[in-house]
């Protein structure tokens, strides 16, 4: 049976939680309600698991799962809104700070939907995690794929807290596994049409919680023939030089990086950075509409998929 | 009260004193690269919470911690070094002063940041109910804290929970170098705690034997009936000093971040009411108090 974003989510959630002896999934509607567009159903039949509906208080949510944590109980705060979680930066950056060298005894995840479904107004659009990344120090992942989603499971096992985002675009559109998985590194899932036919071979390395338009770009330059990896990041952070995933990227001829975040930061902006000090052939898209983003819009990707696969093949 | 606990808690309160006073002193002797709140004032608080305080109960506090880590059992040794950033330090010299924890003794989390504590601690409460441990969360704040959101977040969220907690509010009324009046209006904490449901009572004046039998029978009714309480207690955080604006005007201000600095022996480290938790229970060793 065909699982949407939705549906392959809350399942992960169920099957984690219930291996606790105790633990709690709080977060406003999520066992009422719309319950979150059905990520929270069936939350509350999980057994040891408290699902809990809570005040409109995300500062002391996010303390709540800190205290959970330091208490060894494991926990999950499910939010409706990506921004929301900005009410919660001081718990997130300055308890996560003092805490986070060993004293957190249980995974504490905050699951946030990113609201990139467009006319939604400007405060409600927010889509920075590389931010949230950078403040709180803490392992940042973008549910974009259904193995993104089985390996941010996994890693969040560990204790500590874990900042796990998802697109509301996707939420209901099907997550089937890919056909193409070739490596898992600690930070990115690498698909590949590789093929060994003298031709350039082409990274395109997607960052954000949509990978729409890179698997669009993978896809054209597929059918054109191209080896082409698809490198999609689970895990926002800084890519180490020395790392399996650097040197893997780094055996490309030509490398694209495609962000589909909103930050003013970007650690994309780091690892193209480094790939060009290394002498690779880098074209680097980053959304550059800021201005657009203080009113209403339709908070479309900027990015055009032909003139980005033009540019490729002029280049090769 | 049992005399022997009495006056084990009175000589406690002079020790606890003495520490500060000797730890005031190598700060003004610049011993210490980091900032220490001192709580000279405040022992009687920290004491007698230390008494009703069970194995299972947790404690989480602030930036002023230590009269706490005094009478949770921190020897001035531990503190110094810790102060020193030593090794052999109470949290091995990584922690300091504002955010010295304790884990061994129940203290699990320290925030600098205004109610930060306020909100970890309704998790810790929460992991308490849900496993039924029979333990209650004390979580200090002040005056200034109560004015952050975060303490009306807090307070609600405890009380829709029904969650073992005590809110401790150190009322010593002044917030950096302001007073409450310089500040904001007064805050009916009582009635605030009526409106949400909550449990609240008041302490003043240092009395030992009332303190013990209000925190005792808090303890039990949280441990009994889930219900969140708050605590306001008066302090008087002694070492007050004046600050020259010009020529002809000084203002008092009774709030310090590092060392006191005026003449020890009229310095208002001691001072002669029952302000001071020292005075207040000098009667327990039958000396004078003129």
């Amino acid at each position: 049976m065909e699982l949407t974003f939705t549906q392959y989510i809350n399942s992960k959630i169920r099957q984690k939680f219930s291996g606790y002896e105790h633990s709690v999934i709080f977060g406003q509607n999520i066992v009422s309600g719309s319950r979150i567009s059905g990520l929270g159903a069936g939350l509350d039949q999980i057994d040891n698991c408290v699902a809990l509906n809570t005040t409109n208080s995300e500062n002391s949510l996010m303390g709540l799962g800190f205290g959970l944590a330091l208490s060894e109980t494991p926990s999950l705060f499910l939010m409706k809104q990506h921004d929301f979680a900005l009410l919660g930066l001081d718990q997130l950056t300055n308890t996560h700070n003092v805490l986070r060298n060993g004293r957190l005894m249980a995974p504490f995840i905050v699951l946030m939907v990113v609201v990139d479904s467009g006319f939604e107004g400007p405060q409600a659009s927010l889509s920075s995690l590389d931010e949230f990344a950078s403040l709180t120090r803490a392992p940042t992942y973008f549910l974009s794929s259904k193995e993104n989603i089985d390996k941010a499971f996994e890693l969040s096992n560990e204790p500590g807290l874990h900042l796990m985002a998802l697109s509301q675009k996707n939420m209901k559109s099907i997550c089937i596994p890919s056909q193409e998985v070739v490596i898992e590194c600690d930070e990115a899932i690498i698909y590949s049409h590789l093929l060994n036919d003298g031709k350039a071979k082409i990274a395109v390395v997607s960052f954000g919680v949509d990978i729409l338009v890179a698997r669009k770009i993978t896809a054209e330059l597929s059918e054109k023939h191209y080896s082409v990896s698809l490198i999609n990041i689970t895990k926002l952070t800084k890519i180490n030089l020395t790392s399996e995933l650097f040197s893997r990227i780094i055996n490309h001829d030509k490398i694209v990086v495609i962000d589909s975040g909103k930050s003013e930061i970007h650690f994309s902006t780091d690892l193209a950075y480094n790939l060009k000090a290394c002498g690779k052939d880098i074209d680097l898209y980053q959304r550059h509409s800021s201005q657009n983003w203080s009113v209403v819009t339709d908070d479309a990707i900027e990015f055009d998929v032909k003139s980005v696969v033009q540019k490729i093949m002029k280049g090769n | 009260m049992n005399p022997s606990v009495e006056s084990k808690l009175a000589k406690k309160i002079k020790v606890m004193r003495e520490i500060q006073v000797s730890i005031n002193k190598k700060m003004l002797e610049g011993q210490f690269p980091i900032p220490i709140h001192l709580a000279i004032g405040h022992e009687a608080v920290s004491a007698c919470i230390a008494e009703v305080f069970a194995p299972q109960d947790k404690l989480l506090l602030t930036h002023r911690n230590i009269h706490f880590h005094l009478a949770f059992g921190a020897t001035e040794e531990q503190l110094t070094n810790e102060y020193m950033l030593k090794p052999s330090g109470l949290a091995s010299g990584k922690l300091g002063s504002m955010n010295l924890m304790n884990p061994q003794a129940g203290n699990i989390y320290t925030s600098n940041i205004l109610g930060n504590n306020l909100s970890v601690a309704l998790g810790v409460a929460f992991s308490i109910k849900i496993k039924k441990q029979d333990g209650v969360v004390w979580v200090i704040t002040g005056d200034g804290a109560i004015e952050e959101g975060a303490f009306y977040e807090a307070v609600l969220f405890a009380s829709s929970l029904r969650l073992p907690i005590i809110f401790v509010v150190e009322n010593n009324g002044w917030s950096l170098g302001t007073s409450i009046s310089e500040r904001r209006a007064q805050i009916d904490l009582c009635k605030f705690a009526g409106s949400m449901n909550v449990e609240f009572q008041t302490l003043k004046d240092n009395d030992i034997n009332d303190y013990l039998n209000v925190m005792s029978k808090i303890r039990e009714i949280v441990v009994a009936t889930n219900q969140p309480h708050i605590l306001e207690i008066e302090v008087h955080s002694l070492g007050g000093f004046y600050v020259a604006e010009d020529q002809d005007s000084k203002r008092y201000i009774n709030y310090h971040a590092g060392a006191i600095k005026t003449d020890p022996d009229k310095n208002g480290i001691f001072e002669k009411n029952n302000t001071d938790p020292v005075f207040a229970n000098l009667k327990i060793f039958n000396v004078g108090t003129s």
